[in-house]
């Protein structure tokens, strides 16, 4: 009886190796383990044999029943990673054949290079507790001028060649020191705002110069505000944007709406000497006429190209392209 | 503005130091230093040699052979084509490997044949001057070995060239009198008092008991502030001395004779402005100042014929015109060669008018450039009594007439400005401490008085310092700051309260939609030009460009008005992009200027994102990114299709420029904001551009300005669970599957939460097969199989009464 037992298994090992799918060796399975399966019948005999033969056949036969099962499911493991993988294979996909890799045109996003950095004017300022602001591109006589303590026939209407509608008191504004009076006409102090926007001035193009132009802008108000808080706010500004601890120094400098006034100039090692901000003590002329009390509060403002940060922080060797919208130039900025 | 420092030394003694210091202490303390300009800078490798020996080129007749030396042992061959060059003679000798100005470096090199060791310089070789007849002679003591540029600047002009710019507000500095004076407080050494009481004395001992030949007066409604005049006889003109002449080539004008040249150096040195007139080209014995009541002609010294309006101040003769006050002299009365006899002017003019007139008239001069900075009165008769002491120099032979003529206010009764301030004003202000002593030891240097009364301070400013510049507290604080020294402020942050701090609604949405357009539409940001011009809206066959906003003074037609809109721009940038690339993406935020009848104009702010592609059609995109757009800015809008009805203040009703089909409005916060659309293809044509472009345009001004209420909030997940039923129906090639979800809403069951299309396929050549799936669902019960069925019913017989039948 024995023998037959291993002859049986030997039968069902072969069988197994020749079934191909999971539908034979499911039927094979039956053909051994079902209820009428060869090894069931040979322990349904069990009941006639003697007690002796019945242990030793018994034993080895129940041995069998669980090597078939151990080996009927690992035949079905096999066949069924056999199917998935052959089901891969089908599915193959190239996966070279990425955006990067086709031509679908300029496929490019970004921000333009001065809200790169613009952005990151406003966030430094804003980190210290400064609001952002702009005001209209046409402003009229006298918050472009007047205010700013700049009256009609002042020689310093000069320094800025300015674009005027017929009336003769609108304007496009030529700085951003307009929104210094419309800061004072709607803040109480004490307050703190810088001023990023679009400039006017009727100058001749080329590569350094624009009649639309980039500036911003700054002022405090409060109570004892001193030159060496300006130098403190201006010195970080350029440190925070140079990302190094830059070198500054000041020397006098005449804007009409400041008083004393300063030219700033900054030192870095790569770039040397630089002319970078106008700046100065709040004029009280101008104070008074933004609706602020000389006697009680006194205050800063500066003022500084954005767009010549912008061009020497990119290497960027010409002005109009700032607004030439050509893609050629912003697609070099893409974020993706 | 050209400051010769020779000339400086003539007020006041400059340290020893090299120039470029002295122009950097300048810039420091009081003005911009541009350019030191030192004469022969650039000639380092030039030294002085002896030529030994000059024989002729044998193959040359022009050229000599020369021996020259450096060190008076070894022989040097050069050869050299001047003819004044001769055995003896000390020359400037360039070595080979020396750099000349203009950048040429010298090199060995063979000249017919005969190898020459360097070159032996002429003037303009040397950049020194035009002279190339022949190399320059120098002195015969000269040591032999010298660096010729040491020698060179020994005597010559050092000069600083000063921003204008920084000058704007100080009319003392536009003669080298006052800029001594800066540079006295900075080298703290003494300054001349040029023009004491004796020298004054001095020079008016000169007058004569006679009759003066012209008299003068100002009338009262005239732009002069005070009129000198004096008259001096018998001159001779002639060119003047080389010594003035080197002073005026320094600083920048052009000597034309002595006269002339006289009236320059006075304003020069003092600031002031002088006229020479011929005296006997005067008619009548009387200079009158007057505003002209005619319109006329004026024939100016430069040539040009100015056009004087009535109301112009000038000084006239009892016939005529003779010079444009303060601005420019005429062809009538100026200095001749065979002038005997002269009358020499210096006055004092309105700022503000002078300013007016010159830029109405086109002509800025060395005067009207000084005089509109506002000048002062007291300061004027110096200048005529300068005058008088060189013509009396240069023409011993020359005689005073009469005394000094004047007519204007009486300047006796001017009254010094003084400032009442306090000590401590200037630490507060400036953040350093500043003393007592030091406050008035500065401003006296500059010339103001000062009277300490305990912590209060009584300041009198100059007179040539109050008549725009000085006016305050804070103006004398900067004259204390510039000479103590910016760099010894310390930076110190203030100490303000702490309040939170956030970008404004504005800024935010700026923000968000910066980043929106970045990450998911995918584009670019691009800034096109806010100015724009009646060709490029007629390209844009946009109406009425005749109602922009104008400019007055536009450099150029091109960028004369304000763009109404940022359509026009967008379509250049498109045009200009296209030919590099088969699709892209931009967006701007920008502004579109409006006028408008009260306040003049009105700013919008618009954003304008594009798509474009040379071969697939983008506007189903736009719309997808419009209406992601709209939800992401959490902004109450719909899109509504575009109808004859339906107007939109960024697209004119009459602008051909859309597609008549895709063309949908945005209605945000119940207006026409907006609109989404794609570009018409003649207009697209007129453009040279190939291709799609689809663009959406929204004002965003009103959304930025209105305060809505955030209303998000949570719904709990229901419990029971949805149902779907998907029907499959024919529709016509041309039918919007938006028509069915519309026609199964309609239906009115209120459970139906949900109507999606599924598919929508290409049946036949008549049909479309669309498959519609309604989603039903109550958040408090399961529903019934028996309500599903009749839903069902309702749907199918709901969407064939409007002739979509289901497909069998």
């Amino acid at each position: 009886m024995s023998e037959k037992l291993d002859l049986l298994y030997q039968e069902f090992q072969q069988a197994l190796c020749g079934s191909a799918s999971r539908a034979e060796t499911l039927d094979l399975k039956a053909g051994y383990l079902g209820s009428k399966g060869k090894l069931s019948s040979i322990l349904k005999s069990l009941k006639d044999m003697s007690p002796e033969e019945r242990k030793q056949v018994g034993s080895k036969s129940n041995e069998y029943k669980n090597k078939i099962e151990a080996d009927i499911s690992a035949k079905l493991q096999a066949l069924d990673s056999e199917e998935i993988s052959k089901k891969l294979e089908k599915q193959w996909v190239d996966v070279t054949l990425k955006d990067s890799n086709l031509d679908l045109g300029l496929n490019a996003a970004g921000y333009h290079p001065v809200t790169l950095v613009q952005r990151e004017i406003e966030d430094i300022f804003s980190s210290m507790g400064f609001d952002i602001l702009d005001g209209p591109h046409i402003e009229d006589d006298w918050h472009n001028f007047g205010a700013l303590n700049i009256p009609s026939d002042h020689p310093a209407r000069d320094m800025q060649d300015t674009l005027w509608f017929p009336d003769g008191v609108h304007l496009l504004r030529t700085h951003t020191s307009p929104v210094q009076v419309r800061g004072m006409e709607s803040k109480k102090p004490p307050f703190k705002f810088i001023v990023p926007g679009k400039v006017f001035r009727a100058e001749r193009t080329d590569a350094s110069h624009e009649t639309v132009f980039h500036q911003v802008e700054g002022m405090m108000v409060d109570k004892n505000i001193t030159v060496s808080n300006l130098i403190y706010f201006m010195k970080t500004m350029l440190s925070e944007i140079f990302k190094q601890d830059v070198k500054i120094q000041l020397r006098p400098g005449f804007f009409p709406f400041v008083e004393p006034g300063f030219e700033l100039d900054m030192y870095t090692e790569q770039l040397g000497w630089l002319e970078l901000i106008g700046c100065g003590m709040t004029h009280p002329n101008v104070l008074r006429a933004g609706g602020i009390d000389p006697d009680k509060y006194s205050g800063f403002a500066f003022g500084m190209g954005l767009d010549r940060l912008v061009m020497m922080r990119y290497a960027i060797n010409d002005v109009r392209l700032i607004h030439s919208a050509d893609l050629r130039f912003i697609s070099q900025f893409r974020s993706f | 503005m050209l400051i010769s420092l020779e000339w400086i030394n003539d007020f006041t003694t400059l340290p020893k130091i090299s120039p470029e210091e002295i122009g950097r202490a300048f810039t420091r303390h009081t003005a911009e230093v541009e350019e030191v300009i030192v004469p022969g800078k650039e000639l380092d490798q030039i030294v002085i040699a002896e030529v030994l020996s000059a024989e002729k080129h044998p193959d040359a007749d022009k050229l000599k052979l020369c021996k020259v030396t450096i060190d008076g042992k070894s022989e040097i061959d050069v050869v050299c084509g001047a003819p004044n060059v001769r055995a003896g003679l000390k020359v400037a000798y360039a070595p080979v490997g020396s750099t000349l100005p203009g950048g040429f470096v010298l090199e060995k090199k063979k000249i017919r044949g005969v190898l020459s060791n360097g070159m032996i310089c002429s003037e303009r070789e040397l950049g020194l001057g035009e002279d190339h007849d022949g190399i320059l002679e120098l002195a015969a003591d000269l040591k032999v070995g010298a660096k010729f540029k040491e020698i060179l600047q020994k005597d010559a002009e050092i000069v600083l060239e000063v921003d204008n710019k920084s000058l704007t507000h100080r009319p003392d500095l536009w003669g080298h009198y006052g800029m001594a004076r800066e540079f006295a407080t900075i080298y703290s050494s003494p300054l001349k008092d040029f023009f004491s009481k004796e020298w004054r004395a001095e020079v008016e001992a000169h007058y004569t008991d006679e009759q003066a030949p012209i008299t003068v007066k100002v009338e009262s409604d005239a732009a002069c502030l005070g009129y000198f005049g004096l008259s001096v006889s018998n001159i001779k003109v002639e060119p003047s001395p080389e010594w003035m002449q080197k002073r005026l080539i320094a600083a920048g004008l052009r000597p034309i004779n002595n006269m002339v040249d006289i009236g320059n150096y006075v304003m020069l040195e003092l600031g002031q402005p002088l006229h020479m007139f011929d005296r006997s080209k005067i008619s009548g014995k009387q200079i009158i100042v007057k505003r002209v009541s005619d319109k006329q002609n004026f024939e100016a010294l430069d040539e040009s014929v100015v056009e004087l309006h009535p109301g112009d101040t000038v000084v006239a003769d009892q016939n005529q015109a003779l010079v444009v006050g303060g601005i420019i002299g005429g062809t009538n009365s100026g200095i001749a060669d065979d002038t005997k006899d002269i009358f020499i002017e210096a006055a004092n003019w309105n700022a503000a008018e002078i300013r007016r007139l010159s830029t109405r008239i086109g002509i800025r001069t060395d005067s009207s450039q000084r005089f509109e900075k506002s000048l002062d009165t007291l300061q004027t008769d110096k200048a005529v009594l300068r005058a008088a002491e060189l013509v009396l120099k240069l023409c011993p032979d020359a005689k005073v007439v009469g005394k000094l003529q004047y007519d204007g206010p009486d300047l006796s009764q001017t009254k010094a400005l003084t400032i009442e301030t306090e000590v401590a004003a200037f630490s507060e202000l400036l953040g350093v401490e500043v003393n007592k002593e030091q406050i008035c030891t500065t401003l006296e240097s500059i010339g103001f008085k000062t009277t300490p009364n305990g912590d209060k301070l009584s300041v009198v400013v100059p007179s040539y310092r109050a008549t725009k510049d000085v006016e305050m507290e804070v103006d004398l604080i900067e004259e204390v700051g510039r000479f103590i020294g910016y760099d010894n402020i310390e930076p110190k942050s203030p100490r303000v309260e702490l309040a939170p701090t956030r970008l404004s609604k504005e800024k935010q949405l700026f923000r968000k939609v910066q980043d929106f357009m970045v990450m998911r539409a995918h584009a670019l940001e691009v800034f096109t030009y806010p100015l724009t011009s009646e060709k490029a809206l007629t390209k844009a066959a946009w109406p009425n460009s005749d109602q922009c906003l104008k400019l007055k003074n536009a450099l150029s037609s091109d960028s004369e008005l304000m763009r109404p809109s940022m359509l026009p721009s967008m379509l250049e940038a498109i045009a200009l992009n296209q030919k590099q690339y088969q699709s892209f993406r931009m967006f701007e935020i920008g502004r579109a200027y409006l006028p408008k009848d009260k306040n003049f104009s009105e700013e919008r702010t618009h954003l304008a994102l594009v798509l474009y592609s040379r071969d697939k059609n983008q506007y189903i995109e736009t719309v997808n990114i419009t209406e992601n757009f709209l939800q992401f800015c959490n902004m109450p809008a719909a899109l509504l299709m575009h109808s004859a009805k339906l107007s939109n203040p960024v697209v004119p009703v009459e602008w051909p420029g859309a597609h008549p089909i895709e063309y949908q409005h945005i209605k945000l916060m119940g207006k026409n904001q907006g609109a989404v659309l794609s570009l018409h293809p003649s207009l697209l044509q007129a453009y040279k551009i190939k291709g799609y472009a689809s663009i959406c345009l929204l004002d965003v001004t009103d959304f930025v300005s209105a305060s809505l209420k955030d209303k998000l909030k949570f719904t709990p997940i229901s419990k029971y669970p949805s149902a779907s039923f998907d029907c499959t129906v024919l529709t016509g090639k041309r039918d919007e599957v938006q028509r069915l979800i519309d026609l199964v809403r309609a239906i009115g069951i209120k459970e139906i939460v949900d109507v999606k299309i599924v598919t929508c396929f290409d049946l036949s050549a008549e049909d479309n097969a669309v498959t519609v799936r309604t989603t039903f669902h109550h958040p408090e019960k399961t529903l019934s199989g028996d309500f599903l069925k009749d839903a069902e019913t309702k749907i199918i017989e709901q969407l064939a009464n409007a002739g979509f039948f289901l497909k069998s």
